[in-house]
């Protein structure tokens, strides 16, 4: 923990070797969903009348979701997102993964990057948990060959048992986000962006899955997790980072971080903006 | 205001090219799951689909049998041979939007190649169609030597139906019907996003299509000539069908289909540089 705080208390350093993320002036409007069939029947309807004012670049609505965000995140750094709810925590975690394509502004991320956003989404539920294995393994991008190294560790971490050889629709819920969560976690990326997942599953689940995850980290180094579990937060970052509408609010020590949100009235805390 | 919906460059087309080609193997392992996987809990599993073809087939020949003026075992080698070729084309137009929709959830939260869903897609398409293919091959093996003499195959030197070097270019045409069907699902599943009407609207076009393309009537004549000369998925089903039932081999028809392939693919390219960032925000 030493080792970690020393990186954390660390002045910006000259050289960018040690970062691991480089945002600058970060910028991102979401689209607000609205059907590329409407802007063309409101573009048919207008021809109709002899105008033709819709633009279908700019027809619709945005959402500001990032709003000049700059920061950088050091290697060995675990960052904490926090903040409500549309603060743009999960789409500044998307940007990071090169999900979402800035706007405007620069998103560096040097190393491999894996993510955690939901642990179950590829699953065939009339496959068996073995197949879905493969299936996960494919959809994130590994080979035959490196699924075959991990499988041991999955069956392992996921302790099904003989469900194992069963179709996944016979699982209940927390079995299955145990064996999502057992692939998603089973690649050592050198940086982890987690959203929100930790906390699912059953008592016994969640240290699990919090050890793996520790483990996971301690062997390869940055983490991004956005949480609003104030004791995730604490048991993994060292440092968090405070969204609102899109902006930081603050970026720096866990408590104080934590502190000062946990004191913010929820007044003082703004809203989404629509434009 | 700045926002992502701008043109990216020609080299992200390149280099998701280059990163989805290194990825074939696992691209195509998924292909098969999603091919196999439709069939799981059934008896026979995915010769289902080549029943599915065989019956259509026997139902169009007993139905139409000699309406043509040929023989029923030539017209049962034509409608089989067609109906296997047009089913390639079909499947690539009616499924194109569905590409990127289909996995939408995978989209929006992992980084992706978008033309690894292409490859995928294409894989699950080229899977089917190895479980059509018993039934062209039936009818080319079993059916066609019975046509002319009924002791197998016919003089040597004529252009014949059934296997010949000839049917080396009917090989051509599956692998240029991949090529095909690869800028149709890359296109038509770009579009497809921001129109989503086009995926109930495809399966209807090509259930007119295929009234409209000579797969169980002949183009020789009259108005029915005319239609099949103006009909590009014709001239893509002749490259296919033409040397495997003793057509020669139709030069017209293949620069159609050149054309068809070169146009095609530039389409995509444009049309996917033009919505690849901006895609995920429509999931």
């Amino acid at each position: 923990m030493s080792e970690l705080q020393k990186t954390a208390d660390m002045p910006a350093p000259t050289d960018d070797q040690d970062l691991a993320i480089e945002v600058k002036d970060l910028h991102l409007f979401l689209p607000i969903k609205r059907s590329a069939s409407q802007v063309l029947k409101q573009k048919l309807r207008n021809a109709a009348r002899g105008s033709t004012r819709v633009d279908f670049e700019h027809a619709g609505v945005y959402v500001r979701a990032i709003d000049g965000i700059s920061l950088e995140i050091h290697k060995g750094d675990r960052v904490g997102l926090i903040g409500n709810n549309g603060a743009g925590k999960s789409t500044f975690l998307k940007v990071l993964a090169g999900i979402y394509q800035p706007s405007s502004g620069e998103c560096i991320v040097k190393g491999s990057v894996e993510t955690l956003f939901t642990s179950k989404l590829v699953m065939d539920k009339d496959a068996s948990g073995y197949e879905n294995i493969y299936l996960m393994g494919y959809s994130m991008g590994l080979g035959k060959a490196q699924i075959a190294a991990l499988e041991q560790d999955v069956i392992d971490f996921a302790d099904l048992g003989n469900f194992l050889y069963l179709p996944v629709r016979t699982y209940s819920a927390g079995m299955a986000t145990r064996l999502g969560f057992a692939v998603a976690t089973s690649v050592r990326p050198e940086i982890l962006l987690i959203d929100e997942v930790v906390g699912a599953g059953d008592k016994d689940f969640r240290t699990k899955a919090q050890n793996r995850i520790s483990d996971t980290i301690s062997s390869s180094g940055t983490l991004v997790l956005a949480s609003h579990s104030d004791s995730i937060i604490q048991n993994f970052c060292n440092k968090v980072c405070w969204l609102d509408t899109g902006q930081v609010r603050f970026f720096g020590d866990t408590e104080e971080g934590l502190a000062l949100y946990n004191a913010t009235p929820t007044e003082a805390k703004s809203n989404v903006v629509v434009e | 205001m700045a926002i992502a919906q701008n043109f990216s460059p020609f080299s992200a087309f390149v280099d998701d090219a280059r990163a989805a080609s290194k990825e074939v193997n696992r691209w195509w392992s998924l292909s098969w799951f999603d091919f196999a996987s439709q069939y799981r809990r059934t008896f026979v599993g995915a010769f289902w689909q080549t029943f599915e073809t065989l019956m259509f087939v026997s139902v169009i020949t007993l139905l139409l049998g000699t309406a043509f003026g040929r023989s029923l075992n030539e017209y049962a080698v034509y409608v089989a041979v067609g109906v296997v070729g047009w089913n390639i084309l079909s499947n690539a137009i009616s499924d194109g939007p569905r590409v990127f929709i289909n996995h939408g959830g995978m989209i929006q939260n992992m980084k992706i190649n978008l033309l690894g869903l292409v490859i995928r897609k294409v894989g699950a398409q080229f899977y089917q169609f190895c479980f059509d293919l018993p039934v062209a091959l039936f009818a080319v093996l079993i059916l066609a030597p019975g046509i002319e003499t009924g002791f197998g195959a016919g003089v040597e030197g004529d252009v014949q139906a059934g296997l010949s070097l000839a049917s080396l270019t009917s090989l051509l045409a599956v692998v240029v019907f991949i090529i095909n069907a690869a800028w149709i699902s890359l296109f038509l599943g770009c579009v497809g996003v921001f129109f989503r009407g086009l995926r109930f609207a495809l399966p209807a076009l090509m259930r007119f299509m295929f009234f409209t393309t000579p797969i169980f009537w002949y183009g020789d004549r009259g108005i029915r000539s005319i239609v099949a000369t103006y009909n590009p998925l014709a001239h893509f089903l002749e490259i296919f069908r033409g040397p495997l039932i003793g057509n020669e081999i139709d030069l017209i028809s293949w620069t159609v289909v050149g054309v068809v392939t070169v146009i095609g693919w530039i389409l995509a390219i444009f049309t996917y540089l033009r919505v690849r960032a901006s895609l995920v925000f429509w999931l």
